[in-house]
């Protein structure tokens, strides 16, 4: 299921504005743990668990890559672990790659959620109208990746059962530059049909059926209202030379806990339709 | 399989030029040899320098080292905070070591123009401190400067 997604365009890219700003710029592993588990549950309920539980052992990798990387380049840092040629390797370039790590992670979340959440037609209606050309290589290029996997499979199987008996590679590679060719002539078919429609133009009207409703204006306050309470505490962590873990006063905590429902508020909002969904469906 | 075989071979070659020790191992083997310099090391402009955190100037105040013929500023640092256990951190290796940071004070924390430079008997070399040769009775001192050397005496003379 994926109700989220009807919400107004606007609300939808400023709640994931939001989001991905305070993971990114905050650099507070507590933020982090929280957009963390908020994203990924949310990314549970709108695909299926099967790719989400292969893409957690991903990110569990980078994390792990990352946070072995770090301490490599950076030895600053006052808990010395061993010395490798008068370098050291500190505790804190550990942890310091660890929240990296995280972050890097976080915000790959956030944007495939949003890439299932804001799909073209969103993206032409949101940037259509100040930038038409934008919005026009920008939902041409979403679609592109996708389709050009989609006939690199069929080139791929079709080279394989037609009885030749090449290697795997190159077997690839001719699929491969098949897939190119293709994908150019598409090019230029799609470029010609999208401007006899007369995409690109500054006065194209587009029809959307998407109206900006109390709800959608609700949903927007809310999370501007979190997301501003979020900034209030001085929630900068400091790593080098030591821990600089800033004190949990209740401003801080009101960010916390402000970040905490914002992260969540997707994942919550996608099991309230789900039970009602349930619930409406019971009843016939 | 072959990724099997061809994984600890890759790790094994990037340690194998590595030597790893624990802390006590590397404070407590200092270098010996019959000649002796001084080194000081000091950040007097990163305390001026605008909020800044750093209270203390004198980072290490004429520090005896011993050296071996040959060995240049770069090994004459590296014994005086062995010795003292300071924190420093360099990049780079053969004649084009860079110190970066000293004492958890790194190039670019005051400014742009900012980063640690050295004079030897009061004279900048301009070289790269694992080029320059030290002599018996040195004074090497290790300065901080958020203005490319201008403001602790040196003439920068690039373009």
């Amino acid at each position: 299921m994926n109700t989220f997604k009807n919400f107004h365009p606007i609300t939808l890219f400023f709640y994931f504005l939001f989001v991905l700003f305070i993971s990114i710029f905050s650099f507070n592993p507590l933020f982090l743990i929280f957009g963390f588990f908020g994203s990924i549950s949310f990314y549970a309920c709108i695909s299926d668990f099967k790719a989400v539980f292969k893409s957690i052992i991903f990110y569990i990798i980078l994390i792990f890559a990352v946070t072995a990387t770090n301490p490599i380049f950076s030895h600053n840092g006052a808990t010395v672990l061993f010395f490798i040629n008068d370098n050291r390797i500190t505790l804190e370039a550990l942890i310091y790659g660890a929240v990296l790590g995280l972050m890097i992670a976080v915000a790959v979340i956030w944007f495939r959620c949003f890439n299932l959440v804001f799909d073209s037609e969103k993206i032409l209606y949101f940037l259509g109208k100040s930038f038409p050309r934008l919005a026009l290589v920008f939902s041409m290029t979403l679609n592109f990746i996708p389709n050009l996997l989609r006939s690199f499979k069929n080139i791929n199987t079709a080279q394989r059962l037609s009885g030749k008996k090449n290697s795997r590679i190159k077997r690839y590679l001719n699929s491969f530059s098949a897939v190119i060719t293709q994908s150019m002539e598409n090019a230029m078919i799609t470029s010609d049909s999208m401007r006899a429609r007369g995409y690109g133009l500054k006065k194209r009207t587009f029809y959307s059926r998407f109206k900006f409703t109390f709800y959608d204006l609700t949903y927007l306050a809310v999370s501007i209202v979190l997301f501003s309470l979020s900034l209030v505490g001085n929630t900068s962590f400091e790593f080098y030379p030591y821990f600089v873990i800033p004190k949990s006063d209740t401003l801080n905590i009101l960010s916390y806990v402000s970040f905490l429902i914002l992260s969540f508020i997707p994942f919550l909002f996608e099991v309230k339709e789900g039970a009602k969904w349930k619930f409406l469906i019971s009843k016939i | 399989m072959k990724r099997l075989i061809f994984f600890p071979l890759v790790l094994i070659l990037i340690f194998s030029g590595c030597s790893i020790k624990s802390p006590d191992d590397y404070y407590n083997k200092i270098e010996n040899g019959e000649l002796t310099a001084t080194v000081s090391i000091n950040c007097g402009t990163a305390v001026d320098y605008e909020d800044s955190k750093r209270e203390k100037a004198e980072i290490l105040s004429d520090c005896k080292v011993n050296f071996k013929d040959g060995d240049t500023v770069y090994d004459a640092l590296k014994n005086a905070c062995k010795k003292n256990k300071i924190q420093f951190e360099y990049s780079g290796n053969g004649d084009s070591i860079y110190i970066e940071g000293i004492d958890y004070l790194y190039e670019f924390d005051c400014g742009e123009l900012s980063g640690w430079k050295y004079s030897v008997n009061g004279i900048f070399p301009n070289k790269g401190c694992n080029v320059y040769k030290l002599k018996d009775g040195d004074e090497v001192d290790w300065l901080y400067t958020c203005d490319l050397g201008e403001d602790i005496g040196d003439k920068y003379e690039g373009e």
